[in-house]
């Protein structure tokens, strides 16, 4: 009896496994092979031609654009990680102090919002905060405090900086959410234990919640980056050509998930596109590596 | 006597300290709340910022500085968005979102199911390559994706360009799905299935009335993160729904503010439309969803 309840399970079971393998393989792993073949011809619209190195040759050598956007895409990230992680962190010790839980249930929800709501439709809603002149919000509130209004997306000097506020504005509520539940997970204990050693508030954040928060951070850094790496709306709805330049002004928020699908879709140089998703795939899986060694370095503390 | 003052005089002292420590702590705690209700209302200024915009004139939109209350309240522009294909963004979106909701917790429950209770060799490398693929950035294989969703469209003589089957194609195992499903299926006690199983009851009826059951928390928050990112996505609709009548409304809402980008009561109104079903989903379930999110980061 239990064989013969046992045989169809496994072929159910196997059935199944095949079907996600069969749609994992042609929506995710075929097409990345694909664009790896891709990435060796020149493929435009019409033509097909087998071109060897030449698309990397000149990625390399004769592109600045390409590596302007490389290295916006890692400012980006750079600015986004600490304000997420700083600002979330705060946030959730803040909250973490109150007693009451309907009060932090209430300041949870709220700073939880923005992260929920679209990023499409919340990046518009920034775009016409960020209006140049007394026209947008925040120059009239910076008016207020007497600085001098900044012509946001506008200038390169400002633009990707414009897009960090809003991510960080964005995400800071999800950190939150994350730490606090790291938070709540430490033990009582230890801190009573502390208390009777006579620690003060300060010695007792660094030496119980800092290393015990410390997988929760590293976690949340792994996410962020990714995230931020990956940014493509922001750029899509805030700056698709202000100041005269594709991804902003002078290229100053041309971020690489921007620059391929522009390079590959919109002007479909699809040769020459893969070339450069190849680079940022292999530039994304060191960087992935990184983060998982960084993880793992944390879980052995 | 003195037997009497000494204890007295500690007394004192540690009422005074307590005294000051207690004082020390409603300061604290003040700053604190004054704090974090200033953060949330600086948080919510951008809410408030546009849909207030959206109830204000063409005219008064164009005024320097800004008004921080319509002068005059009109709720005309709604009409007029609404007007303008919004309705059928909707229903996209709607069909997008909610279509590839339920194919994903269908997919990541049985996929999940399969290789955690009828654990194998196959199962576990079939996981690893799922799980490995969720790492891929979606922009670098976006190209060869829409590729092979025309090749299938001339093989299989399915059309996929421009169908909302088409749009959901990339989803039907979703990695985050079978990740979280994974994981709830190690709280199902086997004993219970083997005991179905002695009942006479075939698989499927194991899953479904036996599994599905003691995992339905664990659908409910997957469910609802898998709808609310969906129905945010843009790059991929943006690639495969090519007509104006396919548009989620992630895309149409793009597409109608490049044609009005000055006139900031159409653009406005359009950013709250969009906002609204998700804002009024996450106000009646904002429980389960932090609570989703927040344990999605325990693991």
């Amino acid at each position: 009896m239990i064989t013969e309840n046992w045989l169809p399970k496994h072929t159910t079971g196997r059935m199944v496994l095949l079907f996600a393998f069969l749609f994992m393989f042609g929506m995710i792993w075929f097409p990345i092979l694909e664009m790896f073949y891709w990435s060796f011809f020149v493929k435009e619209p019409g033509i097909f031609e087998f071109a060897g190195l030449a698309n990397f040759q000149r990625l390399f050598t004769k592109d600045p654009i390409f590596w302007k956007s490389l290295q916006v895409t890692f400012s980006f990230a750079v600015m986004v990680v600490p304000g997420v992680v700083g600002l979330g962190l705060g946030l959730a010790l803040a909250v973490n102090t109150i007693k009451d839980t309907t009060i932090r249930g209430l300041f949870t929800v709220s700073f939880f919002t923005a992260y929920v709501v679209p990023l499409v439709a919340i990046a518009l809603v920034w775009r016409y905060i960020y209006l140049p002149g007394k026209q947008g919000l925040l120059n009239v509130i910076m008016d207020w405090f007497g600085i001098s209004p900044i012509r946001w997306l506008n200038i390169s000097e400002w633009a990707l900086r414009s897009l960090a506020i809003l991510r960080i504005w964005k995400e800071a509520g999800y950190a939150m959410v994350l730490f606090l539940a790291g938070l709540q997970a430490i033990p009582k204990e230890f801190y009573e234990a502390a208390d009777v050693d006579g620690a003060n508030s300060w010695r007792r954040f660094l030496h119980i919640t800092v290393p015990l928060l410390t997988p929760m951070i590293a976690f949340v850094v792994v996410i962020t980056t990714l995230g931020a790496f990956l940014a493509f709306t922001e750029v899509y709805v805030m700056t698709p050509e202000a100041g005269g330049g594709r991804g902003g002004p002078n290229f100053a928020t041309n971020l690489m998930a921007f620059h391929i699908f522009n390079t590959a879709i919109a002007y479909g140089h699809e040769g020459y596109g893969s070339a450069m998703a190849a680079v940022f795939f292999v530039i994304m899986v060191a960087v992935g590596y990184g983060q998982y060694r960084f993880i793992r370095a944390t879980y052995e503390y | 006597m003195q037997q009497r003052t000494e204890p007295m005089q500690s007394d004192d002292l540690r009422h005074a300290s307590g005294r000051a420590a207690r004082w020390q702590r409603l300061v604290t705690r003040t700053l604190v709340y004054v704090l974090l209700t200033a953060g949330s209302i600086v948080f919510f200024v951008p809410f408030y910022w546009v849909v207030i915009a959206s109830f204000k004139t063409p005219a008064e939109l164009q005024t320097i500085p800004p008004t921080w209350w319509p002068q005059v309240f009109t709720v005309a522009n709604y009409p007029i968005v609404w007007r303008a294909e919004f309705a059928r963004y909707f229903l996209n979106s709607f069909i997008y979102s909610g279509g590839t909701t339920v194919i994903v917790l269908i997919t990541s429950s049985l996929i999940g199911y399969v290789i955690v209770k009828d654990s194998s060799r196959l199962g576990n490398i079939i996981f690893w390559f799922i799980l490995a693929a969720s790492m891929v950035p979606f922009v670098t294989f976006l190209l060869p994706l829409f590729n092979m969703l025309l090749r299938i469209q001339r093989l299989l003589g399915v059309p996929m360009i421009n169908t909302y089957w088409g749009m959901i194609m990339p989803w039907v195992v979703f990695p985050f799905g079978v990740f979280l499903m994974r994981q709830a299926m190690f709280g199902v006690p086997t004993d219970l299935l083997d005991a179905a199983r002695i009942d006479g009851a075939t698989e499927i009826g194991i899953y479904w009335r036996v599994v599905l059951p003691l995992v339905r928390h664990n659908m409910a928050a997957l469910a609802i993160i898998v709808f609310i990112f969906k129905y945010d996505d843009l790059l991929w609709p943006l690639v495969v729904a090519q007509r104006t009548d396919m548009y989620p409304v992630t895309v149409g809402l793009v597409e109608y503010v490049g044609q009005f980008f000055i006139e900031y009561n159409l653009y406005t109104t359009a950013a709250v439309l969009t906002i609204a079903p998700i804002f009024v989903i996450y106000l009646v379930l904002q429980r389960y969803i932090i609570e989703g999110i927040a344990t999605q980061g325990l693991k």
